[in-house]
């Protein structure tokens, strides 16, 4: 397993991890206003990645986020919109685990899942 | 500074007095945020309302700190998790468009009804141009089918566009809080928003 990518925020941290034909990644505490720049880092470093590592599937662990406002939101549409352009051939699939306990995480993946329908699956993962 | 009301039904006399207090020291932007509900108020009917002036570090703390105070009263966690995600979306407007960041969040629960009218407005001052686009955002909505629909089609607008400019955080909360968006406009700079919605939750009074 190797490194993809690691932020560090005063309320945020994040990291991704290559294995196989898989990348996981997982995001912690608050994804705000200081968030943004790590959460852009994060999606930016993991697709570049992902395409040079011709992964198959993209897992992103939301469970220990504790909420994730628009502006960050607006970065994983960003980055479901770059995948959704590549040619079948490049393109990967992103899996969403999720707290059932945090019910925003429900409704804003359904969000993703309805933007990015082929692309996304979303997993409640207590 | 920060001024903090908080009411239950059984402190009526010391909740009018500290309206008054706060109406005064917020120079009567509090006072804008007395409406009622969709029905006459409720003599009594418990509320919470804060003037300060926020930052980004205090919009999370004052999510937390309303998603705990309405977890108590309503025990309804669905329900909190939405006043939440709109508490913050509209502070964190607060903070980028408030022109001098005095800003008044006013949140009033119904609990005599089922399920439960919950109201939460944000008065501020705001620039004409940013006023035009709440205006733009809510008669998007309006027109859309659905909430969801419009902020689908707004995800689609703005995934290429590489700047950070706003507008998300209100459909936002419109399609996933489902909450219904009002915005009052007094005296040319001050606005008035309103996020209603109904939650479901029982009282643990």
């Amino acid at each position: 397993m190797s490194e993809v990518v690691a932020v560090t925020g005063k309320r945020f941290q994040a990291a991704a991890e290559h294995e196989g034909a898989v990348i996981r990644a997982w995001l912690k505490g608050t994804a705000d206003y200081h968030a943004l720049d790590a959460v852009e880092m994060l999606l930016t470093r993991l697709h570049t990645e992902a395409l040079r590592l011709g992964i198959d599937e993209a897992v992103i662990d939301f469970r220990r986020l504790e909420f994730m406002n628009s502006s960050c939101f607006r970065n994983f549409i960003s980055w479901l919109a770059e995948i959704l352009e590549l040619s079948e051939d490049r393109r990967y699939k992103v899996k969403f685990l999720f707290n059932p306990a945090l019910h925003w995480q429900d409704r804003s993946l359904h969000t993703l899942r309805c933007f990015a329908v082929d692309v996304v699956d979303v997993v409640s993962a207590a | 500074m920060c001024v903090i009301n908080y009411t239950r039904k059984n402190c009526v006399r010391k909740a009018s007095r500290a309206v008054s207090i706060a109406g005064l020291m917020a120079g009567n932007l509090s006072s804008l945020l007395s409406a009622p509900l969709d029905a006459p108020r409720q003599e009594g009917a418990p509320y919470l309302e804060l003037h300060f002036k926020p930052d980004h570090d205090l919009v999370t703390v004052v999510r937390r700190f309303v998603a705990d105070l309405t977890q108590q009263h309503l025990i309804d966690p669905e329900g909190t998790s939405r006043i939440a995600l709109a508490i913050h979306e509209l502070l964190e407007n607060a903070v980028k468009y408030a022109t001098d960041g005095e800003t008044t969040l006013r949140i009033d629960v119904d609990l005599d009804r089922h399920p439960r009218p919950v109201r939460i407005a944000l008065c501020n001052r705001a620039r004409p141009e940013d006023i035009a686009a709440i205006g733009a955002i809510l008669d998007g909505i309006a027109r859309a089918p659905c909430a969801q629909k419009f902020y689908q089609q707004l995800l689609v607008r703005r995934a290429k566009v590489k700047d950070r400019s706003g507008g998300l955080g209100l459909a936002r909360l419109c399609a996933e809080g489902d909450m219904k968006l009002t915005c009052r406009v007094i005296d040319n700079d001050v606005t008035v928003i309103e996020a209603t919605t109904s939650v479901a939750g029982r009282s643990c009074s």
